[in-house]
């Protein structure tokens, strides 16, 4: 018997036909009345099989031979199909692939192109640029030389008065002739009397005793 | 990944990567990019790389992507297809949108071709679809279906011979 779930998962649609109605069960024995009964073997007489064996060979070789044409045939028509629509895709790959190498030449091309200009401009920058640092650089020297040559030449102008061993006596007798004294004293106006022995004004002084 | 995290996490959705244009041809097995991280005519590259190569590799799972940054002077492209050829594209100082078409033009599969295929992919794919040519011949295949009545009969109250007894 076939169950439900064998037919629900069954991968061709199947068609269940009966021989007969009604049919002894497998599962049942051979009847009691026959059990014993051996059927008689079939006589075929020598002439008869020999001519069924003939018809039979007969039979056999022309199918063969049918079927080896029929095959024959088959893999002749595949072989000539698959080769002509392996050429076709070929074909068809090989103007693909041209197409597509004239397309990226041609892309390839002209961002060389591109980049050639991008090149040039760069480099013309980069020229302007190094042009323009180096005369800032020149300029700066410029300076400092100019700075530099100032500097002496005012150095120069106050040696004629810097002291040397020969100056030396007439410098001394100079300072000993006009001494200078930083002294000074302050008063609570502010006033600066100079040196260490003026003489401070006494009017402020007087003034102040009444005050107190 | 988590979620919503790092710089334009849009390029891990899977609408964005499905959403990708370019299919390579079945005769490609490398795509690789080559660029430098700095100067401006590598922009184009960069972006490409950032935005449509997620795409790319999803669009392409059998395809090996891949990136050489820092070691080339100018920006390209290069495949290796699977006998030996190579094709070279230049991509200084070009926009990702630009260089996409290009290549969507020269190494990408043509619309209708791509249109042809999911067709084809969709009928074999669908599991809901049956008859002449796709997976299975008859609905009642389908586990919890009704069988085709050939096969099993119908259960009685769908049988006209006893719904309509006066018949």
């Amino acid at each position: 018997m076939i169950s439900q779930q064998s037919l629900l998962k069954r991968t061709w649609p199947m068609v269940v036909q009966c021989a007969e109605a009604h049919r002894k069960p497998r599962w049942v024995p051979v009847a009691k009345s026959k059990i014993y009964r051996i059927p008689k073997r079939p006589e075929v007489s020598e002439e008869e099989r020999l001519e069924l064996l003939r018809i039979n060979n007969n039979y056999k070789t022309q199918m063969r031979a049918i079927r080896r044409f029929f095959h024959e045939e088959m893999i002749k028509e595949k072989s000539t199909k698959d080769s002509a629509s392996s050429e076709m895709s070929l074909r068809l790959e090989a103007q693909e692939w041209e197409r597509c190498v004239e397309l990226n030449e041609k892309w390839n091309a002209q961002v060389a192109l591109e980049r050639e200009e991008r090149r040039k401009q760069e480099l013309i920058k980069m020229e302007e640029y190094a042009l323009e640092r180096m005369e800032a650089k020149d300029k700066e020297l410029e300076e400092r030389i100019k700075k530099a040559s100032e500097q002496i030449r005012k150095q120069k102008e106050i040696a004629a008065t810097f002291i040397t061993p020969e100056t030396l006596d007439a410098a001394i007798e100079h300072a000993l002739a006009n001494p200078v004294d930083y002294n000074f004293a302050i008063d609570l106006q502010g006033n600066q009397f100079l040196g260490r022995d003026t003489p401070i004004p006494q009017k402020n002084l007087d003034k102040k005793p009444p005050s107190v | 990944m988590p979620f919503m995290k790092g710089r334009a996490p849009i390029r891990r959705t899977l609408n964005y990567l499905n959403a990708g244009k370019l299919v390579l041809k079945d005769k490609i097995k490398i795509f690789s990019v080559a660029y430098n991280i700095s100067g401006a005519n590598n922009n184009g590259a960069k972006e490409f790389v950032f935005w449509y190569l997620p795409q790319i590799q999803y669009k392409n799972p059998d395809v090996q992507v891949a990136t050489l940054k820092n070691l080339t002077p100018s920006p390209f492209i290069k495949c290796y297809f699977d006998d030996g050829r190579k094709i070279l594209v230049d991509i200084d100082n070009k926009s990702k949108d630009d260089i996409l078409e290009h290549l969507i033009n020269t190494v990408g599969k043509s619309k209708e071709v791509l249109e042809a295929e999911a067709i084809a992919a969709e009928k074999k794919d669908n599991p809901a679809n049956f008859g002449v040519g796709c997976e299975r011949p008859c609905i009642c295949e389908v586990y919890g279906q009704i069988p085709c009545p050939g096969v099993v009969p119908l259960p009685k109250f769908m049988r006209g011979k006893y719904k309509n007894p006066a018949n």
